[in-house]
């Protein structure tokens, strides 16, 4: 478990005190996968690496496994560490060791025996699914087999923990994919806290069961990942869904329209029924769908449709009471 | 010109022994020194490891007192030194003083950029991983840093070798001394040819290996 304790982080530059992380208090629950969302610049990297100490806190208190973690020095500070796995953006491998060599450092440095490092390298390649790259320098490695490397290295000493520093956000979107389902089943099958930061929106939509959303070195919004992105509290939380959903009606369209456009959001088991047909058949209004998608998140469906529904203005009245009752959210956009 | 082969090739060996003798200790003492000199700046700027703005000053200043005097003027300065140390100001023993005190500066700036140079995310990733900081220097950094290391041993070589040229000034032996005394004081072109010839194939030479090596060891693209 890992908690935030009125946390924060400010650095100092001759005259200016930059604030990077202001008072930012949250848990995160062991064997969670927890994201944290932001834009550049808001501080979640810094709140990422305070966690292993690579940030010094200025303010408040880091607890890992229950215990402060702001003042360990020494060995007790590598022990922690050692606990504690990262991966990057950029993989940070050694260039000029092999594979085996970058994953052997770990275990040797902390003891191993030259044959139990043999074969736990051995199992970590397998695990990580490139046991053929075992003698390969980095230059002749993928990127997404550049970070699969990277985890195995941080998982080399039996982390509980796995902080993650934008893993996906050198990788194309196949490559992607595939860490994250890695990521995933370090989380299941060997019960690690995996700890994401990200600016991508459907990383954490795709693996993780909570989110913190930060913006200037705050955390404006927490909670389930599906509560979040299913009904934002936050105005930023919004615009920053609003911008990955990436959908506006054209001009053209909307100058020809007449009756209402509605943005309907279905939760849950909503998403999944034929609300609108059934609500058009009794009310005998007639719709027109401009957009629409449904996505996962965590397993749930979240529908998202645009209609435009015609007809006189007591009928669209009683349509859109009807869809209030039987979906989640009906936004008006435009009212012709 | 050419009129006495067996003298010129006499000559010419003997300037050669002391040139390789002068720049093989001098280079030796620079990389050493030089190189644990450039290896405490880096671990004195860096945050991960030793930061410490006092100490790194003091060294930085030093480096920086040194590589400021023309190689010249520091030999002249330091012959007295040398009387200290190996006990004559004349020959090649007297020069690889302050040619090894020379090349000792510019080496460990040198030696620093080929530590600095090291990506600082690669040597943050291992720290993290709560590896004691003497093995990630020794483990990580060093090999890191060894391609580029090894280049600038390349260029350290070529610059003792154009310092200890310099020698011949104060009777300090060598190609330079030959090329200055023959060629240039008695007007005897074939000796400054000859030198000349032997100082471009010199240079090629270290180049090369030098070249060769890095390229046989570096595996990053």
């Amino acid at each position: 478990m890992i908690e935030f304790r009125n946390t924060s982080v400010s650095f100092r530059q001759k005259k200016n005190t930059t604030e990077a992380v202001r008072d930012v208090s949250l848990t995160i629950e062991k064997g969670t996968i927890y994201g944290i969302v932001g834009g550049s610049g808001a501080g979640k990297s810094t709140l990422l690496r305070t966690i292993n100490r690579l940030q010094p806190v200025t303010g408040g208190d880091v607890l890992v496994n229950g215990e402060s973690i702001i003042g360990l020095k020494g060995s007790r500070l590598r022990e922690l560490r050692k606990n504690i796995g990262m991966i990057f953006q950029h993989f940070n491998l050694a260039s000029n060791k092999t594979v085996f060599q970058n994953i052997a450092f770990m275990l040797e440095t902390f003891g191993w025996s030259r044959a139990d490092t043999e074969n736990r390298v051995t199992e970590l390649l397998r695990f990580v699914n490139i046991p053929e790259k075992r003698d390969e320098y980095p230059s002749a490695l993928s990127g997404g087999q550049k970070q699969r490397v990277a985890i195995a290295r941080a998982l080399a000493n039996n982390a509980d923990i796995l902080l993650c520093d934008e893993p996906t956000s050198a990788l194309d979107a196949e490559t992607t994919l595939s860490v994250l389902e890695l990521l995933r089943k370090i989380n299941r099958e060997l019960g690690v806290t995996v700890v994401i930061i990200t600016h991508e929106l459907d990383v954490v939509k795709s693996i993780c069961s909570r989110v913190a959303v930060m913006e200037n070195g705050r955390v404006v919004e927490e909670g389930d990942v599906y509560d979040v992105f299913s009904s934002p509290k936050s105005e930023f939380t919004r615009l920053l869904i609003k911008r990955t959903q990436n959908f506006e009606i054209p001009e053209g369209i909307l100058s020809e329209i007449s009756g209402d456009v509605l943005k309907i959001t279905y939760r849950g088991e909503s998403a999944v029924g034929p609300v609108l047909s059934d609500i058009a058949r009794e009310t005998g209004a007639d719709y027109n769908i401009l957009h629409g998608k449904i996505e996962y998140i965590n397993g749930i469906p979240l529908g998202i449709l645009y209609v435009n529904i015609l007809g006189s203005s007591e009928l669209r009245e009683t349509v859109r009471e009807k869809l209030r009752e039987k979906t989640s959210e009906v936004e008006v956009l435009y009212n012709v | 010109m050419f009129e006495n082969i067996p003298k010129l090739v006499d000559n010419t060996l003997r300037a050669l022994a002391q040139t390789g003798y002068m720049v093989v200790i001098s280079l030796a003492v620079s990389i050493v020194l030089g190189g644990l000199l450039g290896l405490l700046i880096y671990l004195t700027s860096e945050e991960l490891f030793l930061r410490n703005r006092v100490i790194n000053n003091i060294m930085n200043v030093a480096v920086n007192i040194i590589r400021s005097i023309p190689f010249l003027i520091l030999m002249i300065f330091l012959l007295p030194l040398s009387k200290l140390i190996v006990g004559t100001k004349i020959g090649p023993d007297a020069v690889i003083v302050p040619l090894s005190i020379c090349n000792t500066a510019f080496f460990a700036r040198l030696a620093e950029a080929s530590f600095s140079e090291v990506d600082r995310g690669v040597i943050e990733a291992f720290v993290a991983s709560g590896a004691p900081k003497i093995s990630v220097i020794t483990k990580i950094l060093f090999p890191e840093a060894f391609p580029s290391f090894v280049k600038n041993i390349t260029v350290t070589a070529l610059s003792v070798l154009g310092y200890s040229a310099m020698a011949g000034l104060v009777g300090g032996g060598g190609l330079g001394d030959l090329a200055y005394r023959y060629g240039y004081q008695q007007y005897k072109t074939d000796v400054l040819l000859v030198c000349i010839i032997l100082l471009i194939v010199l240079v090629q030479l270290i180049q090369y290996t030098g070249d060769g090596i890095v390229s046989r060891i570096n595996k990053k693209r």
